[in-house]
């Protein structure tokens, strides 16, 4: 019997969780360790689009650290499917009854996605976080200064995270054309040798670029 | 039950323990903080930040 087939007592693994959104010619399918103990990913389109997926028993997946990673690990081998794929991701959680829900959903959101592709199209998003060594005073306003005269010509554009800790002197994310990313490497180990003796440059990425696109999906949409 | 309300949020404010729990990660991803210790704080303020969230649930209900 198939496991999407609707019917009640038949539900295991018949929802399905969403890591990200792709041009519809972008036949993406591999196994990997997915969220919520799948092993399978794969793409489900309605016209121009098509949502990467995972088969899952709930629409409220419990966000634990090891799937939260899971979703960024599939995220990240989509982006490298093939050579390179373009993604919209989509936050943790996001997961639709079955594919007709899913289906209306990529119907009736096909303007954003447009936008957001065309946006993030050939980019990937880097994080900085900046961090003073414990008990040593820093002058955060020059550090910013500095650390945006490198880093902003370089990137297309940058979004400012949460300073959640008092040691935090930045923290930021940018997106980057692919093809600028040795450079933004070197101008962080620029920064990194300038700096070094007082704070710690936390450089992170490649991700999709979940900071610059704000398309959210719900099967109430 | 005002006061009450007024001591649980200021014990647990869920933004606080937001941060806690990134500050937390981050120090230890810088070898700041002790694996043992990282692990040991997590728990503790997830455990906060689920009884925050049963409490706001239930104080929701009440009203």
């Amino acid at each position: 019997m198939p496991t999407n087939s609707g019917m009640d007592g038949d539900s295991i693994m018949s929802h399905r969780y969403v890591y990200g959104v792709v041009e519809a010619d972008d036949d993406i399918e591999f196994e990997t360790e997915a969220v919520a103990g799948a092993d399978r990913v794969y793409t489900i389109t309605n016209r121009r689009y098509g949502a990467v997926v995972s088969d899952i028993d709930t629409t409220e997946p419990e966000q634990t650290d090891e799937d939260a990673q899971r979703h960024d690990n599939v995220l990240r081998e989509i982006m490298e499917y093939n050579g390179g794929q373009t993604v919209v991701p989509m936050q943790f959680g996001m997961a639709f009854k079955g594919d007709p829900e899913l289906k209306n959903v990529l119907r009736g959101a096909q303007p954003a996605f447009r936008r957001a592709l065309r946006d993030i199209e050939g980019k990937i998003e880097l994080g900085l976080k900046v961090v003073r060594e414990e008990d040593v005073e820093v002058d955060q306003e020059a550090i910013t200064t500095a650390v945006a005269e490198e880093l902003e010509p370089i990137a297309a554009q940058s979004v400012p995270d949460d300073l959640f800790s008092d040691r935090l002197v930045l923290n930021r994310s940018y997106l980057v054309e692919e093809d600028d990313q040795k450079e933004f490497d070197e101008a962080i180990a620029s920064l990194e040798e300038e700096y070094g003796d007082e704070l710690v440059f936390q450089y992170t990425g490649p991700f999709a670029p979940y900071s610059f696109v704000n398309v959210k999906i719900g099967t109430e949409e | 039950m005002a006061l009450h309300s007024l001591a649980i949020s200021e014990l647990y404010d869920l933004d606080a323990l937001e941060d806690q729990l990134k500050e937390n990660q981050l120090l230890y991803e810088l070898g700041d903080r002790p694996e043992e210790e990282c692990r040991r704080r997590k728990k503790n303020l997830r455990g906060r930040s689920r009884s925050l969230a049963r409490f706001t649930s239930s104080s929701r209900a009440a009203v």
